[in-house]
């Protein structure tokens, strides 16, 4: 058995006997199954427009008329936006939370590893970032970025703008968790043998900080998920790619409330709990288990939630 | 470092955090496409050469972008003078004043029950951990946490207004709009029962979750066995040494959290068309108005790092360890 | 001239540098400038609505809009709501009724000379100011004369007044008005000339101190007289005029409402806080049509839809920035053939309007201008793809059409501030992808679109809307050469030297059958060359309480309109 393959046994030992932890994967392995079959789960395309026997578009027609969940404004079919926008959401989401752990991680161990002056400017510049009010910021830079018309896809530049903003707590964490490791005696009898700063920080260091790195990211997913729902909730997804976010945009500007076409709203917004829920379930106990602080109190005894900010 | 040198280093670094917000604002302005003189303008105005050319030195646009520009739109910004909105055509401050005190009433009202609920139910879940309360507390914060503000927004706007007949948006009932102001508090609060109530469900379950972990890491400190050792009882312990020692970290959370109570007040004021800051800067967005958004982003940027500079300087009066940082 | 482009509802396209000038000394200088709209009126003179005698209680008509005027002052308002308002409170002398006929305002009858070129108006008996002194012809006069001396400062007014020389008032009872040469439309030239005090306007030594002058406590001489207008509060509040030379309404106070949100507009109507709304979102019209003691009014509209392709010619200064294949005429046979403007009525629209045809919506002039000849280019995917295939356009791997390495790959704009159009274009580009044609639809700022547009011609396709004047003088002037000019109306870059005569030749027709001869042949010039292809024509969707009021005129003036609020009342 290799090392990698006991230290993976040891960890569902555990994490099979978490019961948070099995929900919170779970969900977020049904929503990525939905997102990868998308194709099989419908026979319409996200653009299809349902018609009825006379040929004119079904337009809000209720679940009951057309099953499962009814068409919205256009004469889409929710079902299908839904498996579809599962993809578009959970691309941003996966891809924008690895950009931001991978800045973070960076940050984080460069500064906890080197300390000193290193440590003292990248963590001032977190704090800067951690204090600037980051939705309103997200919106001015997505919509500067669409002004200057650089041919890059909406998407793209949601992913990188996400990517690029949210990474502050994952850089302080890593950056703990680095000063912790950086004092165990193997790091320094490394040292003392000659290794180089590069080795250590790849040997020793990367190993011991990867499987918080990983559980951090399971967070990190979930903020990416609620800012790109946000966003296009506002306006500023790409409406021929629509995520969930979007047709929550689409909803509201189009009188969906008035309408109570409940059918449009209800789904995409129970998709964004279900998927974000996952995550931080699954986050949390990976976080616990990799990250193992204060097990009990003195009152009671048991696992601790760890509170996360958006 | 004794606490004069912490606070005055404090207030440095939000100085220096303010200005980086300025340059970055002051730069991404420039970085627009286009005419310099249609982005300050607008962009449809037939204009003659002439008068081209005198605007272009007003706005001192002959200059170097930096440092004269710079410098000069910085000495505007310190008088106040957050230029001109593209859609409104009035001063951007003048707009922004205007819609302040809504949005303080906002969410002065939403925090307080936030903060209420939150703290209450963190306790609760904390010290009686693995009960059916705590795990109760638990699971309803983890998914308020999960929920979009706006989606919650959007649910409880078609609930409420479909099965309590609750107004839909807005801040009173067109008819009542020239009544004198105190014949109107019940319709403004009838008003306000809705954007409330989902800022209160957002971020209680945030408070919550602070709270339990910051009574949590109290009760496993070693004064709480000891006093558990000298026979005190659950309740007493609670009361004189807990509570205070976890109610610290709270006062600062709350403060750090306004930067994201900013991201709540533009959904909530969005959805419930609520009359105030966030939803002028979703309209600025809307119509892509770049004095305005920038505007409002500096004066959002400011409440929220004056805040946290405020929370780090009362942190050294209330946690008597922080003296000798 | 409210024809701001319909897609910015509320547009502020216009903005004088003179204003930004004077906000923002006023910003630097504390309060030196002038007060803004903000400043509420106090005191005498406005009586308060709760105060009337309490004989019996009065009618009060709530209207809810999603807008708000720009500015009170016509010299200088651009918005549909502006002119809504200035329907109600001023008169010009002659106004458009709701069949399209013109008939007199202030005037009781007019005539033209045989040459054209001097037309002499008698005025109404009884004609007073709000403020009770009479109007005298040398008022009316005094308030044409002031536009026709100072084109700039009434910018908003000036068009109309183009070929005017002056007016003169040789009674009381008498306007003359002397052209350069005849006019065509007289008449509806006329109907924007409103009959403004000339004690407030004289006052203004420069354009811009005439621009800036807000005109929030107006005084007229239509039926109504202002009491309130809140810009911040969103409200303006009307009186009715006793007085009223053509007989006072049954309606004693009109409340306009602006709201933020088209939700909360139709839940107010619902539970009846309101009374009339201005304008249904498509997407609640029907929710609007079932609700009890609700008049839902559907009629067909002067708004159109278009999808504009760059025409500007290639030797422009400076050149335009496109696809080249856009020039090729079977290229726009085939997207013309590619878009389904029923599907756009069923889904944009929500079935709330008609597919478009030409430049000329069939409601202008009861149908007296509209070509109805013209047979629409059918839609049909196959022949789309075979006459691309013909002109040489052959796949590529991607599904994409090229020919000499020029790809069909176009970009779609459309602007940011209308949810109709994300829809349209994500339609369009479906059915585009069918026939090798690839669009990115893009999102654009309305100001940035028009600045890439005009004079640059940097785009390939725009989706956008117009709400013409009643009269076509106005959208075929869109489609002339000089239009696309910076601060100009076109924005297809169309230039066709016997289109711009005919738009010369027309305005000159004083034969209205001539002058329909000529607009019909303009409009079959722009259907077959393509710069625009209009899409649809949009019905204009209203709602009244009929448990409050009845007797509305329903027509493309809207229920709101003077003629229409004159004839309402309330249900007993």
């Amino acid at each position: 058995m290799s090392k990698l393959q006991r230290s993976f046994s040891n960890f569902w030992k555990v994490f099979r006997h978490s019961r948070m932890g099995l929900v919170g994967a779970f969900l977020l392995i049904t929503m990525l199954l939905l997102a990868l079959l998308a194709p099989l789960l419908t026979p319409y395309e996200p653009t299809d427009i349902i018609r009825d026997a006379a040929k004119r578009p079904l337009i809000y027609a209720p679940p009951s008329v057309h099953p499962p969940l009814g068409t919205d404004d256009a004469g889409h079919d929710v079902w299908t936006l839904l498996v579809y926008g599962a993809r578009i959401s959970l691309l941003v989401g996966f891809v924008a939370g690895f950009i931001s752990v991978f800045i973070g991680s960076t940050l984080g161990t460069l500064a906890g590893f080197y300390g000193g002056k290193v440590d003292t400017v990248l963590m001032r510049t977190t704090d800067v970032f951690l204090v600037v009010p980051d939705l309103p910021l997200t919106i001015i830079l997505i919509a500067m970025i669409r002004q200057l018309n650089l041919g890059i896809s909406t998407i793209a530049v949601l992913i990188a703008v996400i990517g690029l903003l949210y990474w502050t707590t994952t850089a302080r964490l890593i950056r703990s968790q680095v000063l912790t490791v950086k004092e165990r005696q193997f790091v320094a009898r490394a040292r003392a043998i000659g290794a180089g700063n590069g080795h250590i920080m790849r040997k020793h260091i990367l190993p011991l900080v990867l499987p918080l790195m990983t559980a951090n990211t399971v967070l990190v997913i979930s903020v990416a998920i609620l800012v790109e729902s946000g966003l296009a909730f506002l306006g500023l997804g790409d409406p021929s790619q629509p995520s969930w976010g979007t047709m929550l945009h689409f909803a509201f500007e189009r009188n969906a409330i008035s309408v109570g076409a409940w059918w449009v709203y209800l789904p995409p917004g129970l998709a964004i709990v279900w998927t974000v829920l996952g995550c931080v379930l699954l986050g949390n106990v990976l976080e616990e288990i990799f990250n193992p602080r204060l097990k009990s109190h003195h009152l009671e005894g048991d696992t601790k939630i760890v509170a996360i900010s958006r | 470092m004794n606490r004069r040198d912490y606070i005055f280093r404090k207030i440095v670094f939000a100085i220096l955090t303010l200005a980086i917000v300025f340059t970055i604002n002051f730069f991404l302005f420039r970085v627009l496409p286009g005419d310099p003189v249609r982005a300050v303008i607008g962009r449809n105005v037939p204009i003659s050469k002439e008068a081209r050319q005198a605007l272009y030195e007003q706005f001192g646009l002959n200059k170097l972008v930096f440092p004269d520009q710079y410098f000069d739109t910085l000495g505007q910004y310190l008088q106040g003078n957050l230029g001109v909105s593209w859609s409104l055509r009035r001063p951007v401050t003048q707009v922004l004043v205007a819609k302040l005190g809504n949005t303080l009433l906002l969410v002065t009202l939403g925090q307080f029950f936030a903060i209420i609920l939150g703290v209450t139910l963190g306790l609760l879940s904390g010290w009686k951990r693995k009960t059916k309360i705590d795990i109760s507390a638990l699971t309803f914060s983890l998914i308020m946490w999960a929920v979009p503000t706006f989606w919650l927004g959007i649910m409880l706007l078609a609930l409420g207004s479909a099965l309590l007949g609750l107004p839909t948006g807005g801040m009173i009932d067109p008819k009542n709009v020239n009544k004198p102001f105190f014949e109107n508090l019940p319709d403004v609060a009838r008003h306000l029962i809705l954007p409330t109530l989902t800022f209160t469900l957002v971020y209680m379950g945030e408070y919550m979750l602070i709270m339990r972990s910051s009574i949590l890491e109290v009760l496993s400190e070693d004064y709480i066995l000891t006093a558990k050792a000298k026979g005190l009882s659950h309740w007493q312990i609670m009361r004189k040494h807990a509570l205070k020692n976890a109610m610290l970290p709270i006062v600062t959370l709350i403060a750090l959290n306004l930067g994201f109570t900013v991201s709540g007040v533009i959904y909530i004021e969005t959805v419930f068309s609520y009359d105030g800051l966030g939803k002028l800067f979703q309209e600025a967005l809307t119509k892509q108005d770049f004095p305005l958004l920038q505007g409002a982003f500096m004066l959002l940027a400011l409440a929220v790092i004056v805040a946290n500079m405020l929370a780090d300087i009362l942190y050294t009066y209330l946690d008597p360890r922080v003296k000798q940082v | 001239m409210f024809y701001t482009r319909q897609a910015v509802r509320p547009s502020f396209a216009f903005l004088a540098c003179c204003v930004v000038l004077a906000l923002i000394l006023a910003a630097c200088g504390g309060g030196a400038a002038p007060t803004p709209a903000s400043a509420q009126p106090t005191g005498a003179g406005q009586p308060n609505p709760t105060e009337l005698p309490a004989k019996t209680e009065p009618v009060i008509l709530r209207i809810g809009w999603l807008g708000k005027p720009d500015t009170l002052n016509p010299a200088y308002a651009f918005l549909t709501e502006s002119y809504l308002i200035f329907d109600l409170i001023l008169n010009p002398l002659v106004t458009e009724d709701p069949t399209g006929k013109y008939v007199g305002a202030l005037a009781k009858e007019w005539k033209a000379a045989e040459d054209g070129l001097t037309w002499t108006f008698t005025l109404k008996d009884n004609i007073k100011w709000h403020a009770g002194t009479p109007v005298t012809a040398d008022d009316v006069a005094w308030a044409i004369n002031a536009v026709i001396k100072d084109p700039e400062g009434w910018a908003a007014l000036s068009n109309y007044v183009a070929g005017f020389k002056e007016v003169t008032a040789p009674d009381d009872k008498t306007v003359q008005i002397a052209l350069e040469n005849p006019i065509g439309n007289m008449e509806y030239r006329l109907s924007f000339l409103y009959t403004l005090p000339r004690k407030d306007f004289e006052q203004f030594k420069t354009p811009e101190d005439l621009q800036n002058f807000a005109n929030d406590q107006a005084i007229g001489t239509g039926p109504f007289k202002l009491t309130q207008f809140d810009k911040d509060k969103g409200i303006l509040i009307l009186e009715a005029n006793p007085d009223y030379f053509d007989g006072a309404s049954k309606i004693d106070q009109i409340i306009f409402q602006t709201f933020d949100n088209a939700d909360a507009l139709v839940q107010a109507l619902k539970v009846g806080d309101i009374d009339l709304v201005t304008e249904v979102p498509q997407s609640a019209f029907s929710t609007v049509k079932g609700f009890a003691n609700v008049k839902a009014v559907q009629t067909p509209g002067r708004y159109f839809s278009e999808m504009i392709i760059n025409s500007v010619p290639e030797d422009h200064d400076p050149p335009p920035t496109r696809n080249s294949a856009l020039t090729d005429p079977q290229v726009r046979l085939a997207m013309a053939h590619a878009i389904n403007k029923n599907d756009l009525v069923d889904v944009v629209l929500q079935g709330l309007g008609k597919p478009g045809v030409t430049i000329v919506p069939p409601i202008l002039g009861g149908g007296f201008w509209y070509n109805s000849d013209i047979k629409d280019v059918e839609f049909d995917l196959t022949k789309a793809n075979q006459i691309l295939e013909d002109a040489g356009y052959k796949k590529g791997s991607d599904g994409v059409r090229a020919k000499d390495n020029v790809k069909l790959e176009f970009r779609l704009q459309f602007p940011s501030d209308n949810p109709l159009y994300p829809r349209a274009a994500d339609l369009i580009s479906a059915w585009f992808k069918e026939v090798g044609i690839k669009t990115t639809p893009q999102s654009t700022d309305p100001d940035a679109l028009t600045a890439a547009i005009t004079p640059v011609g940097d785009y390939d396709l725009v989706l956008w809307g117009w709400g013409p004047d009643p009269d076509p003088d106005f959208i075929l002037s869109v489609m002339t050469t000089e239009q696309f000019v910076e601060g100009g109306w076109g924005d297809s870059g169309y230039s066709n030297p016997e289109y711009d005569q005919l738009y010369r030749d027309q305005q000159l027709a004083i034969d209205k059958t001539e002058r329909q001869k000529m607009i019909k042949k303009m409009q079959e010039m722009v259907f077959n060359d393509r710069p625009y292809i209009v899409t649809w024509y949009e019905d204009i969707l209203q709602a009244y309480r009929s448990d409050r009021f009845k007797g509305f005129i329903e027509s493309p003036l809207g229920i709101e309109s003077q003629k229409s609020i004159l004839q309402a009342e309330p249900v007993p």
